[in-house]
């Protein structure tokens, strides 16, 4: 298998590499997260000029028509910076339900101006109830005429509070966590009916709480055929995972490397911290957790196109249960080889750790991951 | 960066008074051990270990002291002593680089019997038991098919014309060839029939003598220590009815107590085998020069010996309030499940330190660690594994739903 980029990647992640460390200081990053929305529009505008908007879209929608390895330099190189643009809720989750399952009408209106850095989308999905069972769908769509109205409450929507067009998931029949009977339209953020309440999470990204009140959408603004839009749920999750798995590889390197450069200033008994054993260790196995978790970035990435869906959900947990267990370990040892200064808002690492423990519970918590594999069979059978 | 100079001591350690020695009120009893065990030097269980033999000799001597009747009341010819002052017996037997499982059941096992024996039964063996006339080192408990779900034993004693004939198998019962009594647990009421599942469990004490080739098959396991441990296999064995403990029916309830308080001395004999690997390592570690300075001066190498003398310290303490509890004949159930887990655990933790300060000599039967090593694994798993303790203490302390 050959793990060697292309040119065009090298050149890819050289220059996403380039705007992380030219746009993404400490200081500049707390300006960004201070703007109205919680990111930079300026930022946002330069990520589409480098092209990094429309990246795997097809060229007739003004994308590159590029693949999940160019998502996850993307990704990689967002988590190094501690991004907080809506990356992965317009490009990845929104634009990937366009993408994957959009008609012809739908790709053209929406895809060119994600690429353009005109449109934001987010993903309303997860419910009160729900936790991480992405079958677990309580809000309804109900046929009223040639559309459907839909009543509901979601919440902790990934830059929900800002997005131009939400992808709301609903139920068009059956019980409440049946596979079958959910549909998934496209909305307005600011359609009639919506109410949205946004609010920072741990790692200073936005989300917000969204409730829906007999809001009225057309057919064609429904995305696929309702009621049977679980599997691609499934598969843009999935591409999700990939993405957020190489974010969290980016963040972990930068966590890293701020760590051993600590250890290698800071002086105590005369003498910097990285001379002592117990903590060059520390560092050591803090680069074991980020070399095992690339590797199951890599690995998350190369199975997110697998057509077996059972096959490339279970590779899926598996990558997601090494990046949780990954990212904890390196970003609390992080906080710790910095002592009492990595416990303030004023040092980079606290960070890394808050970003790294959320990604530990987007898309299902490294217990709820265990779990999957569990049950996926193959293995033993699980307690009754 | 400042050049650091090595600070090397010369070692002032008596092997059996070390600095990591914790002075407390049963000073008198471990000088008294550790002058016993001066006699049977390293030297001593290697070559015991090597032969695979038993420590004829060492067991003698520990009984001619009378430390192996220290829990018999002295009425009964014991020293009255309680599952503390045993404890401590245990703990230096191991400290002093030997080890007890040989000889712990001899001990314990009487338990059973002085708690819920009639008095004749008492009258009649337990003086026997104290001077080590008549040995008691084996409790068959466990099966082949029912591990630690004890109540599910399918070894039966049905009673008939003032006897009960046992037919059964039992697993890893210890010490057979070198006891003269045996305590067994049989079913003698289906589970079918009792209320609690529970019930309906009896304790007898088996004649070995009498038993074995008369319906008692014993079987040698052979393992990785020097153990001696067996398989049990009853057909129609008959065993005279005043040899039932107690009440018909009860024997599990009986049975319990044993177990605490075998749970208790064998967390102190990992309590006593921490304690000899962190000594050794410790030791080893200042001596051992490599790139000019002792190893010592490693915190790769430091810092785990610590860690392991901190967690050996920290258990000892739950050692002892098991055994305050059950010398107040209170309930002790989990502190003697979590005294094991924890001694159990630090054990392990510092005979891997031990081992891995040793380098290559670590695996050299000459330093007895290995031995040592492969002595206290077994406490891993014997008598009651680590994950049936979480269980227990996650059910009956903390009433969680039972997992299983």
């Amino acid at each position: 298998m050959d793990f060697d980029f292309t040119d065009e990647q090298r050149m890819l992640k050289d220059s996403v590499e380039r705007l992380v460390k030219d746009e993404y200081g400490f200081e500049q990053r707390a300006k960004y997260l201070a703007e109205p929305d919680g990111f930079s529009r300026a930022q946002w505008a330069r990520y589409a000029d480098m092209g990094l908007l429309g990246l795997s879209f097809d060229e007739e929608y003004g994308g590159s028509n590029c693949g999940p390895v160019e998502t996850m330099i993307v990704m990689e190189a967002l988590g190094r910076g501690l991004a907080v643009e809506p990356y992965l809720a317009t490009v990845v989750l929104g634009g990937g339900f366009v993408r994957l399952g959009g008609n012809e009408a739908q790709r053209a209106a929406i895809l060119p101006q994600i690429a353009q850095g005109e449109l934001q989308m987010a993903f309303a999905h997860s419910e009160a109830q729900s936790r991480y069972d992405l079958a677990d769908v309580a809000t309804t769509a109900r046929r009223q005429g040639d559309g459907w109205v839909l009543d509901g409450a979601k919440r902790v929507v990934l830059h929900g509070g800002s997005a131009d067009l939400l992808v709301v998931s609903a139920r068009v029949s059956g019980g409440r966590r049946d596979r079958d009977g959910i549909g998934l339209f496209v909305i307005r953020g600011d359609a009639a009916g919506v109410t949205r309440r946004s609010y920072p999470t741990q790692d200073r990204l936005r989300a917000a709480d969204i409730e829906l009140s007999g809001v009225r959408v057309p057919d064609s603004d429904v995305l696929g055929v309702a009621g049977a839009a679980l599997p691609l749920i499934e598969t843009v999750v999935a591409h999700a995972v990939a993405a957020v798995s190489a974010e969290a590889v980016g963040a972990m390197a930068a966590a890293h490397e701020e760590t051993v450069e600590y250890l290698k200033v800071r002086k105590q008994f005369g003498v910097p911290i990285g001379s002592f054993q117990a903590l060059q260790h520390r560092a050591v196995d803090m680069l074991v957790m980020v070399e095992q978790a690339r590797s199951m970035a890599l690995f998350a990435t190369m199975m997110s196109e697998e057509p077996d869906a059972a096959e490339r959900d279970r590779s899926m947990s598996a990558a997601k249960v090494q990046i949780g267990r990954s990212g904890r370990f390196v970003g609390q040892q992080g906080v710790q080889l910095h002592g009492g200064i990595g416990m303030t808002e004023e040092c980079k690492i606290g960070h890394y750790l808050r970003r790294l423990s959320v990604i530990d519970i987007q898309f299902g918590s490294t217990e709820h991951h265990l779990t999957q594999l569990a049950n996926a069979g193959g293995l033993i059978d699980a307690a009754a | 960066m400042q050049q650091r100079e090595p600070r090397v001591q010369p070692s002032k350690r008596n092997p059996f008074m070390s600095r990591i020695s914790t002075p407390d009120q049963y000073q008198e009893l471990r000088d008294a051990l550790r002058d016993l065990s001066k006699e049977y030097p390293d030297e001593y269980w290697r070559r015991i270990d090597h032969e695979r033999v038993y420590p004829e000799a060492f067991v003698d001597a520990l009984t001619k002291a009378g430390w192996m009747a220290a829990l018999i009341p002295q009425e009964y010819g014991g020293s009255g002593l309680g599952l503390t002052e045993a404890s401590v017996i245990m703990e230096e037997i191991n400290r002093n680089g030997g080890n007890s499982g040989f000889c712990h059941g001899q001990m314990y096992n009487m338990n059973t019997l002085l708690r819920n024996g009639s008095e004749a039964q008492k009258r009649k063996y337990l003086p026997k038991i104290a001077s080590g006339e008549l040995r008691l080192q084996s409790m068959a408990v466990t099966e082949p098919t029912t591990g630690t779900d004890t109540t599910k034993l399918k070894t039966t004693a049905v009673k008939k014309d003032g006897r009960y004939v046992v037919n059964g198998q039992k697993v890893w019962i210890s010490r057979v060839q070198h006891s003269d009594m045996m305590i067994l647990l049989a079913r003698t009421t289906p589970l079918s029939d009792v209320k609690k599942k529970s019930d309906g469990l009896s304790c007898f004490l088996v004649d070995l003598h009498q038993a074995i080739g008369n319906g008692l098959t014993v079987r040698p396991i052979p393992n990785m220590v020097n153990h001696e441990t067996n398989e049990l296999f009853f057909d129609n064995l008959e065993i005279p009815e005043e040899n039932l403990i107690g009440e018909e029916g009860k024997g599990f309830k009986y049975i319990l107590d044993g177990l605490n308080a075998e749970r208790a001395l064998i967390a102190a004999e990992c309590i006593g085998d921490g304690y000899w690997f962190v000594d050794r390592a410790a030791k080893y570690a200042s001596e051992r020069i490599v790139f000019d300075r002792p190893i010592g001066m490693n915190q790769g190498i430091q810092f785990p010996i610590a860690e392991s003398y901190i967690d050996v310290r920290a258990a000892d303490l739950m050692r002892y309030k098991a055994c305050e509890l059950f010398d107040n004949h209170q309930p002790c159930g989990a502190e003697a499940n979590m005294a094991k887990h924890l001694a159990a655990t630090a054990s392990w933790k510092a005979a891997n330190a031990c081992l891995q300060t040793h380098g290559g000599f670590g695996f050299a039967c000459e330093y007895d660690v290995e031995r040592k090593f492969r002595e206290t694994r077994l406490y891993q798993v014997a008598p009651i594994s680590t994950n049936l303790i979480l269980s227990y203490v996650a059910e009956h302390v903390l009433d969680l739903p039972r997992s299983f």
